[in-house]
């Protein structure tokens, strides 16, 4: 009680010392000369960016500033090599074909770089991704193509090299002629690629001879890494005994292709083209031990290769995989003296592999045969079991069975292949 | 088109996030979460945020380009983008549907023109800030359509590529790449 008297008594004396102007308040912020402002309300806000939002005002001329720039006919330059980063560069180099490549890394040193080390070149298909179709005889143009594999260490990035992309050369009208080309180029660039394990030769007329005759024995000089080869008919007449054993760890080997073929007019006139004599070299290839031999014969055969080839005096124990072509020669398997009745072929597949094993049958000529391609058969659709089953037989592992046509056919009518799992 | 709103009340965080662009003051965008979730970084945001008011500030990207990014993002949360062939065997605009034709060629690059590609450069650079692949494949897609059968020298102009080549390095370079000059 003593206290509050003491704290009225010191109210009343400070009121009769500042007279009027003295006044209680709650906030001894609040000046008694504000008594006569006017007052304001005061707001209470939830955190600082709640007040920073409130006092922030938006740019008054926003929407004319965006009219000005939508109107602006040049743009005010800048560098967007050096703006995009190098993910969004990366990105867009994986759109650009070689040639866009070579010039994109032609701008400057920072775009160069990221070519450099983003470009992919583990397959090299010469026409039409790098150079066009007529230009694969100009020596200056190969020349330079040479030298650029030779630069930077690109050509230690390919393993692939393919002189006409294959799914390119099905679209060329069938009376196309290939380019020609110079093979001393070609062992130049396959040269400078020490990793390369795939050269495919095909689509191009080979020159000069000189070179045509060592190209062969002197491949594993140049490539001595590769895996697959394919060739040409016109490489294959200079094939020299025993360079395959040279190239350790060859296991493809292709002998022209499926669209090299001339096309088929239907005509009685039509040019047969000359059967290919399998070399003695061939058989002793095939027959040469610690190889999965895989090999595609895409040319026509005389008779008596496709006899010795089909029906080998001695097992191909190191065949995986077999391509022929038998144009000419479909009723090989037709007519001869079978131990089973044709309806029961399947059965007798199955007693063969039963027969064989995992380990293949030592009596069967292709006991670790996978895969068989059998092409040009479709004069005699008949035949087809004739070759199943004879097949079936000799190979106990068999799991794929095809049947294809070779003549290179009209851009649209594509031919036909057909797929049979064993 | 992506809602721009000014405030948050009445948006339901559990089916939607809030954007915020870097303009000041920043422009806010209502997105849907599964729009949202067609960028890499904010889904695994959001994905951390669950059950959270997700507001989330793009401090890289400004209002206008978040705007079209969004757009993209938008339509194609049910319309999954076709994937683009690589390397490009032709033109860009045969190869997409109607609508993203009409948002490349509209919207990033002005009425068509190539040199007007400001925008489409600030876009390719938000996508991959924001990691949309989709638009990201698009948007360099359509820059590598628009390399394509360009020599050095015309692409130095369209992008203002600044030469640092000295002259020896040049005529290497150029020795280097006759063949696809010549041919």
């Amino acid at each position: 009680m003593e206290s509050k008297r003491r704290a009225n008594r010191a109210v009343a004396a400070l009121t009769e010392a500042t007279g009027e102007y003295a006044f209680l308040s709650h906030s001894p912020l609040i000046h008694s000369a504000a008594r006569n402002a006017p007052m304001k309300g005061i707001t209470r806000y939830a955190s600082v960016d709640k007040l920073n939002e409130a006092y922030t005002k938006p740019y008054p001329f926003l929407k004319e500033l965006e009219m000005i720039e939508s109107l602006q006919v040049v743009p005010p330059p800048r560098d967007e090599a050096a703006l995009l980063g190098e993910e969004a560069w990366e990105c867009v180099i994986q759109y650009l074909d070689h040639q866009s490549l070579a010039q994109l890394s032609g701008c400057c040193r920072r775009l160069r770089t990221l070519v450099l080390k983003n470009e992919v070149l583990d397959s090299v298909h010469l026409v039409p991704y790098f150079v066009a179709h007529n230009t694969i005889n100009d020596e200056a143009v190969m020349q330079s193509f040479t030298e650029y594999f030779d630069t930077y260490s690109r050509g230690q990035r390919v393993k692939h090299i393919a002189c006409v992309n294959s799914t390119y050369d099905a679209t060329l009208p069938p009376v196309a002629s290939p380019p020609s080309g110079n093979l001393n180029w070609l062992l130049q660039m396959s040269g400078k690629c020490p990793l390369l394990s795939t050269l495919d030769v095909r689509g191009v007329r080979w020159g000069p001879s000189l070179l045509l005759k060592y190209f062969l024995s002197d491949l594993h000089l140049v490539a001595p890494k590769l895996q697959a080869l394919k060739i040409g008919p016109e490489i294959y007449d200079h094939w020299v005994d025993g360079w395959w054993s040279r190239q350790d760890d060859l296991q493809l080997f292709v002998l022209s292709s499926r669209r090299l073929q001339p096309a088929s007019s239907g005509s009685e006139e039509e040019t047969v083209p000359s059967a290919t004599v399998l070399r003695e070299d061939f058989f002793t290839m095939l027959g040469a031990p610690d190889r999965n031999w895989c090999v595609k014969v895409w040319c026509p055969l005389d008779e008596s290769s496709l006899k010795r080839l089909l029906t080998p005096t001695a097992p191909w124990a190191e065949l995986v995989e077999l391509t022929v072509n038998v144009e000419g020669h479909v009723d090989l398997f037709c007519g001869q003296p079978d131990p089973l009745a044709p309806e029961d072929a399947k059965k007798g597949a199955k007693v063969g592999k039963k027969a064989g094993g995992e380990n293949g049958d030592s009596s069967a000529a292709f006991p670790a045969l996978k895969s068989f391609t059998v092409a040009n058969l479709d004069s005699r659709p008949a035949a087809v079991a004739d070759w199943w089953r004879k097949l079936s037989l000799q190979a106990p592992n068999m799991a794929h069975f095809n049947v294809c046509n070779t003549p290179k056919t009209p851009v649209g009518t594509k031919g036909k292949s057909k797929s049979k799992k064993a | 088109m992506p809602e721009e709103i000014t405030s948050h009340d009445g948006v339901d965080f559990s089916k939607y996030c809030v954007l915020e662009s870097n303009d000041h003051p920043s422009i806010q965008f209502k997105v849907s979460r599964e729009s949202a979730k067609l960028s890499g970084l904010l889904k695994d945001m959001l994905d951390d945020q669950e059950g959270v008011d997700a507001i989330i500030p793009i401090p890289n990207v400004s209002g206008r380009t978040l705007r079209l990014v969004l757009e993209y993002m938008e339509y194609h949360t049910n319309n999954p983008a076709d994937p683009i062939d690589k390397p490009l065997k032709s033109s860009i605009e045969s190869l997409l549907c109607e609508w993203d034709n009409n948002y490349l060629y509209h919207k990033l690059l002005k009425d068509h023109d190539e040199t007007q590609h400001e925008v489409l450069i600030d876009v390719i650079m938000a996508a991959n800030f924001l990691n949309v692949k989709d638009l990201l494949d698009l948007t360099c897609a359509c820059v590598a359509s628009m390399i394509r059968g360009k020599s050095a020298e015309e692409i130095r102009t369209l992008f203002n590529i600044e030469n640092d080549f000295s002259r020896e390095e040049a005529e290497k370079i150029r020795e280097e790449n006759r063949w696809c000059e010549e041919s």
